[in-house]
Formats: structure tokens, C-alpha cells, sequence
């Protein structure tokens, strides 16, 4: 994960080519010159790759702050407080568990039109509801601890207990259910990407770069694979930390 | 004891004997019944491969060419389009007659025509077909508005009919001559509604719909007692195919490789790379297929800066390389575009390939006489301090990706930023449209009558993306459906192409080819006048079956 990260924000120094600029001729096989060919127009696939990859990365990191932050302080408040606000939330998500995070992610993106960020945003809340339902579940097992209790006796106030006890208990699961969450919005903004709803197709991202190289599979199949290859070993590796998080 | 174990053995070999019986019946009736009632595949069936699932099969209801491809053997027309000479011959109509002021149009229809359910032709048929394809429940998208500007029917006898108009239309024929318009058992139609209809078709044509499950496959079998074929239906087809299995491979990389597989016949939309790669077997032949109509064009909008400015516009064309971007897109499959209308469409003027040739010092000077410098050193020319960007609407389909990334790149050296807003379907790209917030959208739409441009080019046009209002402009284009003489129509149309390229209105990139290719198991794919559809009666069967 962290060489993927470091190969990603270090793009614009480590690719050997501009990533929009033609670099060779159209359709080149992988060579020394492009470690994974060129694309139709000639563009270095490779470096492509690179900085498509700070693109799925600024996707996991919106999905993770809206998903991890806004959706796990609702999701905690609603674990223990409980009452009108745990009815809504659980009425919520429940209602947005019955449709496919796809479906929720096109609806979101009906309304706020199509291009990147938007596309990020609709892949972190089609994500939403799975980490809600996670995140209220864990603070409502902490609240019945004996230690909450025990600080309710000893005088602490609400937000004190929520913050020193309930908080620090439910965070591994939390975390490990975050990134998960984060792996599912990459892989949604990847399939948004894919089916077009991306904005500029000239930018270089994987799910596009997947779209784009499928129309010349047989005669290039490096684009395509590239292109997978890279969005799977990325979510492979997020849930290889989301596996230590919860172990830890 | 003794007992009790008898008792036992008697109920075993009892049920034991059952047992036998029952799997001995079984056994026999699957032998005897299997060979009865086991669906046996026509003699000769072949699968012809759709590359895209519309929305709906209705030929009335909808609008998607792609129902045509198994839809236009099912019906036959009151006329029809010679595929080679372009001209209107004899279909359900035997012969027509339009009254001097061009408002009312008479058809002697053809006796003797029954419809798939056995049911006869006649003109009460016709009457039913025109009420419903013009009836506002049925929400027709396109077969209402082929009509023009038809007011009424007369039903004069059984076999006569007159089409009365508000106005001349000189299309119809053209339109009458479409699939959309094609007639349809008055009995299905009455039986079936509108939503159950498109599931259980009836015409008059070659092949009669057997079975239509949705996103999976449509199957027609060939219509033994056919004989009212338009002249182009081949009537001595020695092997007529008896089964057409039609199925969808919507993915484009799927196609080649169901093609070489044997997993389809006959198939269309191939990508070029893969048409070029199956052309090099021996088993396999390549089919392209000119399409009529506009060609792949991006519109300039001019009614935002920059592209208001005409002199803008021409040096944006001039600094395109189409023919690049044929060699690298379409492998050299398609030619290049220079006018509104594609070279195979009637009243195509040729002329107008000389609008616009690519050179990029004439592009860079017009656009330095212009003003445009780049002060800022940052590669791109700018004017007044604003920089000369331009927005695009880039559809998914039609390889509009592609080009537009191709003009990007292009464009780039010539010191014009390119952005590029690509919208996942049509609601997403009129919407775009609407907002006005771009500088060219790239459009294109097929039909064998130049007509189809005043749905583009007219003022109050619904597809006015230039956002254009010029008078000539809209004069020329109603006055040449207005008159049917063949003469005037060219004058005209030579004009309307001339003026929409002299004011720079479009860029064309390529006339549309559909790439289509069989393998030797079937001989004759040719299509009709309108290019996308098929004449699958002239197809014949080479294979064993």
C-alpha cells in the first residue's frame, strides 16, 4: 500500500512520459521504452497508470473522509444516544441497503452531474449506509460495558463518556470497516469511470483506461490489463491493511 | 420372529417391484416421448449478432435503428427504396398517385397479402396502423413525426387509401418506405396493446416473429407463403435461411471473438481493429456498409465565445486533421467527412469537400489576425486575457471518445485548449445542451432523405445545437420538402450544404460505415436503402445443417 501510495503522489517525477501527450506511435507492445505499451493515440500507458493512480488515491481519501468521518460520527452518536436519531439512522440505511451501492451512486450523480469529484462523492456515499449500520453496531456493544457504566456512576458526562470511552473501543472496527468501505468506493468510482460518467475521458484513470482499452482488446491487450491489473492489486492492498487493522 | 421377517421381505420386494415399475415407465415414456416432443432446430438457423438492447421492439413506439435489423424482414412497407438507384418501388402499395398541390397521396394497394396470423391486408390494416403510430397514448418517437405533416386518411375501398397532409411534404414517400412504418396485423395490435405488442409482432414480411424474450434473443422463421416482395427480394434464392436466431453482444471486444468462434454468424459494429483482424481469415467475410445520413460531426455552438465568431469556427476546421484521425481511430474503415450530409445520401453534393482543407499555418494565422496571442507564455493562444478554450460534449458511443481526444491532442499544438465533458447517455448530452454551456457537441443521425437536417438546421429546430438562426437557412430547408421535384431538391440541398459549411457550422469528422462481416455459412448480407437493415430474404445458406 505505502509503495503504491509513494508511486502514485511521486508520478509527476517518476513517469517517464506526460500522461496526455503523445509519446510514441499508436498501439506500441510493452518495450524498454514503454514498460507497458502505449494506447491508441500513442500515449505511455505506463505513466498513464502512475498518474491515474494519485486519481484512485484522492477518491479513497474523499471516500474516507466522508465515509469514515462524517458516516462514523452519525453512526457513533446514533450507537449511543440512541432513540429519534438511532430510528432515523437505522431507517436510512436500512432503505438504502435495499438498492445496489451502484444504483445509489447514479442517483447521486443524477443530481450533481457527471465529472470527477463528483463521481468520487457518489462512489463515498453509495458506501455510506454498509459503514453506518457497522459503526452503530460497535458503539451500541460498547455502550453496554461495564466500564461505561461504571464512568455513568462515576458523574461523567455524556460527551465525555463518548468521547474517552465509547470512542477509543469502537475505533479497530471503525477503521477496519473504513477501509474496506474505502476499497468499495474506488472500485464504484472505477465502474462510474467506466460506463462514462467520469467527465474528461482524457484523463488518465484506471476505470476509464479499462473502458477505453476494451474497444482494442485484441490488438492491445496491455491498456485494459494494465488497467485492471493495477485497480486489483490497489484494492487488494487496502484490504490487506483493512485485514491488520482489525487483527490489531 | 419368523413372521414379523416375512412381513418384512414381502413389503421390501414389494416396493422394490413398485419401485422398478415406476423407473421402467419413466425410462420408457423419456424414450418414447423424447424424439415427439424435443424442439428440432430448422434445418438451416444461423445467429445474427445486435450490438445494442434498446429500450423497446416496438417499431411504432420506438426509435432505435437496431429493432430494424431483425424487424424490417418481419414487415413490408406501402413502399419501399431501391437500395441500388435510391428510387421508390411497389411494396404493399402496388402503385401511388400525388395530387398536383402535393397534399393528398392515393395507394392502390396489393390483394392476395395476409398477414403472419392469417388475417388479410387491406386498407381498413392501413387505417388501423395510422391510428395507432398517431394516437398520443402511444407516444410514438419517431414513426408519428415520419409523417410530417399528415392531417387524415380516406379509406376511398378495400384496397384504396389516400393520406391527406396539412402541408406538402415531399419525405413521405421516404418515410412510408421505413420500418417504423411498417404495417402491422390490425388483430395483434387489438389483441396485444402497446405495452404486450412488441413481444408478439405480426406483419406481412419474409420472416414472421416465432419468439421474442427480452435481452436474450429474438427468433423469426421465414414465411413459406412470401410472395409480395418488393423487386430488390431475391424470389430465386435457392437455400433461403429458415431460422434467424438474433442475439445481443453489446460489448464491442465480444463481437470478433463470437464471430470466429462460431458462437454468431453474421454480426455488425465491429470494432475497426478487429475488423481489420478477421478480414485476414479466409472463413470469414468483411461487410462495410456505408450509412446515410449526417456524418460523425461536432456542432459549434454560436452562441457562446468563442465560437460565435465565424472566423474562429473555420480556423478551429482548419486546424483538424481528419484524415489522421481516420488512419489512427478508424483505420482508415470510414471516409473523411466534409459536409452535413454523408457522400452515399441522395442529393450529396460533392462539392463540398473543398470547405476547409487541413493547414495549420492558415489556422495559427487566421486566429493571430484574429488577436489571439499567447501573452502568457502557458501554450495556449488567449485574447484580451481570456484563453482560447474550447468545451466539448463527448458522448460514449460512435467513437466520439476517441476523436475528441485525438482533436485535444491536435488542437494543443495549435495553442487551442480542448475540455473535454463526457456524458454517459442521450438524457445526459440534450441536458448539457440545454444548459448552453459548451462550445461544440458532438452529434450525428442516420436517414436516406436530406429532410432529416431541418431537425437540426431549422430555427425552432428541437435539435438546434448551433443554436443557428439564419433565414436562407431556414427558407431552403422547408422549401425543399415541400417540393417532390428531384431538380429543385438538389439546388436546394447543394445550397443548404454549401451555406451550413460557409458558415462554418459543423465539423465533420467521419461518414458513418457499419463494419459488419459473416462467416462462410451465409451468402448474400446486403442491405437496404437506409444501410443498417439487413435483406435477410436475400441471404442464403451455405452450411450443413
Amino acid at each position: 500500500m505505502a509503495l503504491l501510495a509513494l508511486l502514485s503522489l511521486g508520478a509527476p517525477l517518476i513517469a517517464p512520459y506526460d500522461p496526455l501527450s503523445e509519446a510514441g506511435g499508436a498501439l506500441e507492445p510493452p518495450s524498454a521504452r514503454h514498460p507497458l505499451g502505449t494506447d491508441w493515440i500513442g500515449r505511455d500507458v505506463f505513466s498513464r497508470i502512475l498518474h491515474g493512480g494519485a486519481r484512485t488515491l484522492s477518491i479513497g481519501l474523499i471516500a474516507l473522509g466522508t465515509t469514515v468521518f462524517i458516516g462514523g460520527a452519525i453512526g457513533l452518536c446514533a450507537g449511543f444516544f440512541g432513540g429519534a436519531l438511532d430510528w432515523l439512522v437505522v431507517s436510512l440505511s436500512d432503505a438504502l441497503l435495499a438498492l445496489p451501492s451502484l444504483l445509489i451512486a447514479l442517483t447521486v450523480l443524477t443530481v450533481a452531474g457527471g465529472g470527477s469529484a463528483q463521481v468520487a462523492l457518489a462512489a463515498a456515499l453509495s458506501s455510506l449506509p454498509v459503514y453506518l449500520r457497522v459503526v452503530r453496531a460497535a458503539a451500541r456493544a460498547a455502550r453496554a460495558q461495564p466500564y461505561v457504566e461504571a464512568a455513568w456512576a462515576l458523574g461523567a458526562s455524556a460527551s465525555g463518556v463518548l468521547w474517552r470511552h465509547i470512542l477509543p473501543n469502537a475505533l479497530p472496527t471503525c477503521l477496519a470497516a473504513g477501509v474496506v468501505a474505502v476499497a468499495w468506493a474506488i472500485l464504484n468510482a472505477a465502474t462510474l469511470h467506466f460506463l462514462g460518467f467520469g467527465g474528461d475521458p482524457s484523463a488518465p484513470e484506471w476505470g476509464a483506461m479499462l473502458a477505453e482499452g476494451r474497444t482494442v482488446l485484441r490488438a492491445a491487450p496491455w491498456i485494459a490489463l494494465s488497467a485492471g491489473g493495477a485497480l486489483t492489486l490497489t484494492v487488494l492492498a487496502i484490504n490487506g491493511v483493512a485485514r491488520r487493522l482489525a487483527a490489531q | 420372529m419368523l413372521r414379523n421377517f416375512l412381513r418384512a421381505f414381502a413389503l421390501l420386494s414389494c416396493s422394490s417391484v413398485i419401485f422398478g415399475l415406476c423407473m421402467g415407465s419413466i425410462v420408457l415414456s423419456n424414450l418414447l416421448t423424447r424424439p415427439a416432443t424435443a424442439a428440432q432446430p430448422a434445418a438451416s438457423r444461423i445467429v445474427y449478432g445486435l450490438t445494442l438492447l434498446p429500450s423497446g421492439f416496438d417499431p411504432h413506439i420506438n426509435a432505435s435503428a437496431e429493432l430494424g435489423i431483425p424487424l424490417r424482414s418481419v414487415y413490408d412497407t406501402l413502399v419501399y427504396r431501391d437500395p441500388t438507384t435510391q428510387d421508390f418501388v411497389a411494396g404493399l402499395a402496388e402503385r401511388w398517385e400525388i395530387s398536383p398541390d402535393g397534399l393528398v397521396y392515393t395507394f392502390y394497394l396489393r390483394r392476395g397479402v395476409r398477414f403472419h396470423d392469417g388475417e388479410p391486408f387491406n386498407a381498413l390494416a392501413v387505417a388501423a396502423n395510422l391510428e395507432r403510430i398517431t394516437a398520443p397514448e402511444t407516444r410514438s418517437q419517431k414513426a408519428a413525426f415520419l409523417l410530417g405533416s399528415f392531417e387524415r386518411y380516406i379509406v376511398l375501398d378495400e384496397y384504396t387509401i389516400q393520406l391527406v397532409l396539412k402541408s406538402p411534404f415531399a419525405p413521405l414517400l421516404d418515410s412510408l418506405s421505413q420500418v417504423y412504418l411498417g404495417i402491422a396485423s390490425p388483430k395483434a395490435l387489438q389483441e396485444y396493446g402497446n405495452d404486450l405488442y412488441q413481444l408478439h409482432q405480426v406483419g406481412t414480411g419474409p420472416y414472421q416473429m416465432v419468439e421474442f424474450i427480452p435481452g436474450d434473443y429474438i427468433l423469426l422463421r421465414r414465411n413459406p407463403i412470401y410472395r409480395w416482395g418488393p423487386p430488390f427480394y431475391r424470389t430465386d434464392n435457392p437455400a433461403p435461411v429458415e431460422e434467424i436466431e438474433f442475439r445481443f453482444f453489446t460489448d464491442p471486444a465480444t463481437r470478433a471473438p463470437a464471430l470466429e468462434s462460431g458462437a454468431v454468424d453474421i454480426i455488425g459494429e465491429l470494432p475497426p481493429l478487429d475488423a481489420l483482424a478477421v478480414a485476414r481469415r479466409d472463413d470469414i467475410v468483411l461487410v462495410p456498409q456505408p450509412i446515410p445520413g449526417m456524418p460523425l460531426q461536432f456542432f459549434f455552438n454560436t452562441a457562446k465565445a468563442p465560437t460565435d465568431r465565424l472566423e474562429v469556427r473555420r480556423a478551429v476546421i482548419t486546424a483538424t486533421n481528419r484524415v489522421a484521425i481516420i488512419d489512427s481511430v478508424f483505420q482508415q474503415l470510414s471516409p473523411v467527412a466534409y459536409g452535413p450530409l454523408t457522400a452515399v445520401t441522395p442529393f450529396y453534393e460533392p462539392q463540398i469537400k473543398q470547405y476547409y482543407p487541413h493547414n495549420r499555418e492558415v489556422a495559427r494565422q487566421t486566429l493571430t489576425e484574429l488577436g489571439y496571442r499567447d501573452n502568457d507564455s502557458d501554450g495556449v493562444l488567449d485574447l484580451n486575457g481570456a484563453p482560447l478554450s474550447l468545451i466539448l460534449i463527448v458522448p460514449t458511443w460512435g467513437y466520439a471518445p476517441q476523436v475528441a481526444q485525438r482533436l485535444q491532442s491536435q488542437w494543443r499544438d495549435q495553442g487551442i485548449q480542448a475540455e473535454l465533458r463526457q456524458v454517459p447517455n442521450l438524457a445526459g448530452l440534450l441536458a448539457a445542451v440545454q444548459s448552453g454551456d459548451y462550445h461544440l457537441v458532438a452529434f450525428n443521425d442516420f436517414g436516406a432523405d436530406p429532410s432529416l437536417l431541418n431537425n437540426f438546421y431549422l430555427s425552432e429546430a428541437r435539435n438546434n445545437f448551433m443554436r443557428v438562426s439564419n433565414a436562407n437557412l431556414d427558407q431552403w430547408l422547408r422549401q425543399a420538402v415541400q417540393t417532390d421535384d428531384t431538380a429543385q431538391r438538389q439546388n436546394f440541398y447543394t445550397g443548404i450544404q454549401g451555406l451550413i459549411m460557409d458558415q462554418a457550422l459543423i465539423l465533420p469528422i467521419r461518414d458513418y460505415v457499419n463494419l459488419n462481416a459473416h462467416n462462410k455459412r451465409v451468402s448474400g448480407l446486403a442491405f437496404d436503402a437506409y444501410g443498417w437493415f439487413p435483406l435477410l430474404a436475400n441471404l442464403s445458406f451455405e452450411g450443413t445443417p
